[in-house]
């Protein structure tokens, strides 16, 4: 008896010593890699960096040019992705919604470089419609690669409330577009913004899509949809790390601080607006 | 008859005859899941302005049965449901059956209360404007006039604006209740709506419901035999999705025609 209770034990604790293991095998390399970048970064983090363009030895080109891609990423693959989320969760048939899931499963598993290919010949390339490298080609790629997250998670979001709620609506008349908008929106809500953030933080580290669809610009960005590259931070990293000379590899560094701190603030917020919609839920008590 | 609680309470409706005026016909329902049915051909009455008890023992298709009189099986996924169903007249599987004027006709209170994510105020007028039923500059008169009705108003008028996630269980059940009357149904359909509360608030929902019988025809599931002996006029008896009597409540609970009624309510089935 005493025998097997210490074996219990025994395995109990070998258990967590595993997930201990685990846990410190995800965390120690990504705390790491921040602080390495941070560390690298700091030092070369002037307030010049953000008034002058690469050109000039300064980010400000690539910092506009990568907030104009998230913008440009969650005006097109964000409502695109809301709305496809909503639909295969609400409105498609049950065969539709299998057969829409799958391709946006395979669409996430097409490698970014691909993506970026796939961009370039259609998009940039004579052969295609030839914008040569563009803002809305970055846009379009980026997309393309985040567009099946933002689908998934805004799915979720709404297949998760409570099934009482929405039969709640419809036992009281309500149409299906006053269900959703009073009844399924608000509990979604907070579950759909994380999943834009998290889908920005992501389309924020990308880099090999853009270098085939944005190209990459000293310049700041122009007014101009296509016909103009733009520049952006990881291309920053991912240029001049390559090149020789101490001022090109403070550049990369400085480029990769300023994307990491993006990624990090991105992710912290998504992570506040999830909690509180797990509070919510919570007191939904359903 | 032992059990004491099923002596007849004084001031009860003595009705000997089940009733002729009819709200609900039900006509040859059955409900099936592939070839299973979980409603074997039921035929059915329900009297106008009365309450009739569901009784029945657990997976009898009670709920199932309730929940065909106003088509909520239509978005179960594998549900089929063949015969009719009449309200009024409303031919409710008619093909161009109007399911809107069909649901505000028909109110529905579930197991556990289920108020939306809006504020106490929204969820009483959530539906009235969602069939543009509220008047101009009346919405705060019908949300207090429906408070009041059931016995919340006290409770919550400081807090119309919060959330009806702060209210305990009882009262979240008379949210519901009230926002099930903002739309003045005819019928109301009830499914063991005081199954998870206590006693005294199932005693104010019982009394609510004796005075809502002025002008509401009341259908409610309960496996509280106490329950349906204090408030119904008739009850239906089912079994393994059958229906095994249809008797008032006096008939039912003192003389039941069916052996296995008899069994019920005395407890020897469960
Ligand atoms: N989705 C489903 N698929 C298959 N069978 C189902 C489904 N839902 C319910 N049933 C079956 O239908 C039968 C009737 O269920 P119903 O919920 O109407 O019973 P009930 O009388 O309300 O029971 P309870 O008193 O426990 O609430 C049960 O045997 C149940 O197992
Ligand atoms: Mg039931």
């Amino acid at each position: 008896m005493a025998s097997r209770q210490t074996f219990r034990q025994l395995r109990a604790s070998l258990f967590w010593i595993f997930c201990g293991v685990a846990l410190l095998i995800i965390i120690i390399p990504s705390i790491d890699i921040i602080v390495s970048i941070l560390k690298a970064a700091i030092p070369v983090i002037k307030p010049d960096i953000f008034t002058k363009t690469t050109a000039q030895g300064g980010l400000q080109n690539a910092i506009l040019g990568t907030v104009y891609l998230g913008v440009g990423v969650l005006l097109t693959a964000g409502t695109l992705g809301v709305l496809g989320g909503l639909y295969i969760a609400e409105f498609a048939p049950a065969r539709l919604a299998s057969v829409l899931r799958f391709f946006s499963e395979v669409l996430s598993g097409v490698p970014s470089i691909v993506i970026g290919y796939i961009g370039y010949v259609t998009l940039v390339a004579k052969g295609g419609l030839g914008w040569h490298y563009s803002l809305l080609g970055g846009v379009l790629a980026l997309g393309a690669l985040i567009l099946p997250y933002i689908v998934k998670t805004t799915e979720v979001a709404f297949s998760g409330v409570p099934r009482t709620l929405r039969e709640g609506a419809t036992a009281l008349g309500m149409s299906r577009v006053q269900t959703i908008r009073k009844v399924l929106l608000p509990p979604a809500l907070p579950g759909i913004i994380s999943g834009l953030i998290i889908a920005l933080a992501i389309s924020t580290g990308e880099t090999a899509p853009l270098l085939f669809t944005a190209g990459f610009s000293d310049l700041n960005p122009s007014a101009s949809l296509i016909n103009s590259p733009v520049g952006y931070l990881t291309g920053v990293t991912y240029n001049d790390l390559q090149l020789p000379g101490g001022n090109y590899q403070a550049l990369a560094n400085a480029a990769a601080g300023v994307t990491i701190v993006i990624i990090l603030l991105l992710i912290f917020g998504g992570r506040l607006v999830t909690a509180r919609s797990r509070r919510l839920v919570a007191r939904m008590d359903l | 008859m032992s059990a004491g609680y099923l002596s007849v309470p004084a001031g009860a409706v003595h009705q000997q005859e089940l009733s002729t005026d009819t709200a609900i016909r039900v006509n040859d329902l059955s409900v099936l899941v592939g070839q299973k049915a979980l409603v074997d051909n039921v035929s059915l009455t329900f009297p106008h302005k009365r309450i009739t008890a569901i009784v029945g023992p657990t997976g009898s298709g009670k709920t199932t049965v309730l929940r065909a009189i106003n088509r909520m099986h239509d978005h179960t996924p594998g549900f089929s449901v063949k015969g009719d169903v009449t309200i009024g007249d409303i031919d409710v599987y008619s093909p161009d059956a109007n399911l809107r004027v069909l649901r505000r006709r028909v109110g529905m209170l579930f197991q556990r209360a289920n108020p939306f994510p809006q504020s106490i105020q929204d969820n009483i007028l959530i539906a009235p404007k969602a069939h543009g039923m509220v008047p101009k500059n009346g919405s705060r008169d019908l949300c207090e006039s429906l408070l009041q009705e059931v016995g919340l108003w006290n409770a919550v008028k400081d807090r119309l604006g919060g959330s009806p996630f702060m209210l305990s269980g009882g009262q979240q059940q008379l949210l519901c209740l009230a926002r099930m009357l903002a739309l003045q149904p005819d019928v109301a359909l009830l499914d063991e709506p005081t199954s998870a509360l206590d006693p005294g608030t199932t005693e104010h929902i019982e009394s609510l419901l004796k005075g809502l019988r002025e002008k509401v025809t009341i259908l409610i599931v309960t496996h509280n035999l106490a329950q349906a002996l204090r408030i119904s006029d008739e009850v239906v008896f089912l079994m393994a999705g059958k229906l095994v009597e249809h008797a008032t409540a006096n008939k039912f609970f003192h003389d039941a025609a069916d052996e296995r009624s008899r069994e019920y309510v005395s407890g020897r089935i469960g």
